[in-house]
């Protein structure tokens, strides 16, 4: 089903002004995207148009043909449905490498350069922790941190 | 001749890539997604594993209620929650022990002092009791359904590293914040929609992604030196042959900017980002064995060249208004004709095809068409000039600079 609850849609939190503004920019930038069109519609407005039209589109040496466009758009078309096929015929439903074995907490400690299993046991069990970096980003000390109470000391604290 | 080559460039690629994205997500849309099951209706799983549900947050004493409750609401059987307080300046901490007592599932990580989110989210993995890990923005609110799509790919995929999910704009007071509800839609849905039947994902998005505890211990986990950790560790998944999937059910509300300077930055960071995940690896890339991220290279090598090339175009069509140029510099001037016409056409196309699409997710979405006829030019300009401007940036950065924490800009509330 379709979410709408958590949108945050406040319009009348802006100023009148910047309402208008809005509103009428958008208003103008459609007026100057359907200017844009003229070429087309003149070829539904004047009985004569179709020259304008072949004029615009297929012959005139500046403007791109509609032509190409559409080639443009058939061959972007087959590339991206041909290999998308090629690669679900080959990959879905196939496992063809092997999934890897579930890494250890001890081994994501190691690479982290926390070794002290009380340290790792902390970092894994505590509900509140206070982590003290270096100035290069290492961990250096782990503290526990009990709620509504001062931070740990320095000597109830683990060092990593 | 130059001038007419780069404005053939200039024009031709958004139109290519656009054509690319639909007929991408179309493909994406009628094979997985359509005849598939509504996001109230997850999958059931053969077993439930434990998953840790992971929250790094700097100053976010005005979210964290909110952030964790809906977190706490998921409905997955056997999960915790690890909120890491980044060196917050505001109450976060206070507000995050107070919500150990309502919540038992939540633990708090204290960083004494502000080391970025992928030092964070390194945290979290460390500390973490589970293989899975949910990671989202301290100001996101995750649906209640979430988790188990995301698990649901990961506990039947063994070769899935990470899944990621779909983000919704919460705040769309203003013209800006609409704007992006449709690129949300129409650019990165339908974007990763298409890249997910092309087989390679350029990023997952950093607001809601899924990870397996163990491709991530294979690649190193997060690093710290670079300013988007998203993209930087898709890539690194990506390389070490790990899939990583894309799930539309699996929805999550963000705040986004409201104010120009605030999107001038994000997008100024998401650029550097993509510049900097390329400089590190495009030398690894280039061997027969990852073929299959070369279409991410090749195509973020021509978003960049593009955004050059465009802003040549509009220089030199801008002079030739108002001095002669030689004829082979000489462009159009600076406002698309019958060019514009195509673009904006497409654009049309692919605003309906998007709207159409996430119907499925959102209530009375297709009201931001009025407003989206603005997207073309605001926001491939503001792509092309914050890739200007951060490209040289990345590429003259020192390797190993950590990146840390700015508060973002979070719109009208």
């Amino acid at each position: 089903m379709r979410a709408e609850r958590p949108i945050i849609a406040r319009p009348e939190k802006q100023s009148w002004q910047q309402r208008i503004t809005s509103r009428t920019l958008s208003g103008m930038a459609w007026g100057i995207w359907l200017i844009l069109w003229m070429p087309v519609i003149s070829t539904f407005l004047w009985v004569f148009g179709a020259r304008v039209t072949y004029v615009h589109i297929i012959r005139a040496p500046d403007e791109t043909s509609l032509l190409l466009i559409f080639l443009i758009m058939f061959l972007c078309n087959m590339v991206v449905s041909s290999w998308s096929s090629y690669n679900y015929i080959r990959f879905a439903k196939k496992a063809r490498r092997r999934g890897a074995a579930v890494v250890s907490h001890e081994k994501v400690g190691a690479i982290f350069g926390v070794t002290d299993p009380e340290t790792l046991s902390l970092l894994l069990h505590g509900r509140i922790l206070g982590l003290n970096f270096n100035e290069s980003g290492v961990l250096i000390r782990v503290d526990p941190v009990e709620v509504d109470e001062a931070p740990a000391t320095e000597a109830e604290s683990v060092t990593a | 001749m130059l001038g007419k080559f780069f404005l053939d460039f200039a024009f031709y690629y958004p139109l290519t890539m656009a054509w690319f994205w639909i007929f991408g997500a179309l493909n994406y849309y009628l094979r997985r997604e359509r005849q598939g099951a509504l996001r109230v209706n997850p999958p059931e799983l053969a077993h439930w594993p434990k998953v840790t549900l992971v929250v790094p947050c700097h100053n976010e004493g005005d979210n964290a209620r909110e952030t964790i409750g809906y977190l706490a609401e998921q409905d997955y059987p056997d999960f915790e929650i690890i909120a890491i307080n980044d060196g917050s300046r505001d109450n976060t901490g206070e507000i995050l022990e107070e919500l150990t007592q309502l919540y038992p599932q939540l633990r708090v990580l204290h960083l004494r002092q502000n080391q970025g989110k992928a030092m964070g989210l390194r945290m979290a993995a460390l500390a973490s009791n589970s293989e899975f890990l949910v990671c989202i923005d301290g100001d996101a609110l995750l649906d209640r359904y979430a988790t188990r799509w995301l698990m649901f790919h990961l506990v039947t995929g063994p070769r899935v590293g990470a899944v990621t999910g779909n983000p919704r704009i919460r705040n769309r007071s203003s013209l800006l914040g609409r704007l992006q509800v449709g690129e949300f839609s129409s650019i990165i849905g339908l974007i990763k929609r298409a890249q997910r039947s092309a087989g390679r994902i350029f990023t997952v998005s950093g607001v809601i992604a899924a990870f397996r505890r163990t491709a991530l211990h294979q690649i190193g986990y997060w690093s710290t030196d670079m300013v988007t950790e998203d993209i930087d560790v898709s890539w690194r998944l990506q390389m070490d042959h790990w899939d990583i999937r894309y799930e539309p059910n699996a929805l999550c509300w963000i705040l986004m900017p409201e104010t120009l300077k605030g999107l001038w930055k994000q997008r100024l960071r998401w650029a550097q980002g993509g510049a900097e995940v390329s400089r590190r690896y495009l030398k690894n890339l280039l061997i027969w064995k990852k073929r299959r991220m070369w279409p991410v290279i090749v195509e973020y090598i021509l978003s960049v060249l593009w955004s050059y090339v465009m802003l040549i175009v509009l220089v030199f069509g801008t002079l030739g208004l108002f001095i002669p140029l030689p004829s082979w510099l000489r462009m159009p001037g600076p406002f698309p004709t019958w060019y514009g016409a195509m673009l904006g056409a497409t654009c049309i196309v692919q605003f309906s095809i998007s709207m159409i699409i996430d119907r499925r997710y959102e209530e009375r979405v297709g009201r931001q068409f009025f407003w989206i006829i603005w997207y073309p030019l605001a926001y491939w300009l503001i792509g092309m000039f914050t890739t200007v401007v951060a490209f040289p940036k990345a590429m003259t950065k020192r390797r190993g600079t950590r990146a840390v924490w700015e508060s973002p800009d979070r719109g009208i509330r």
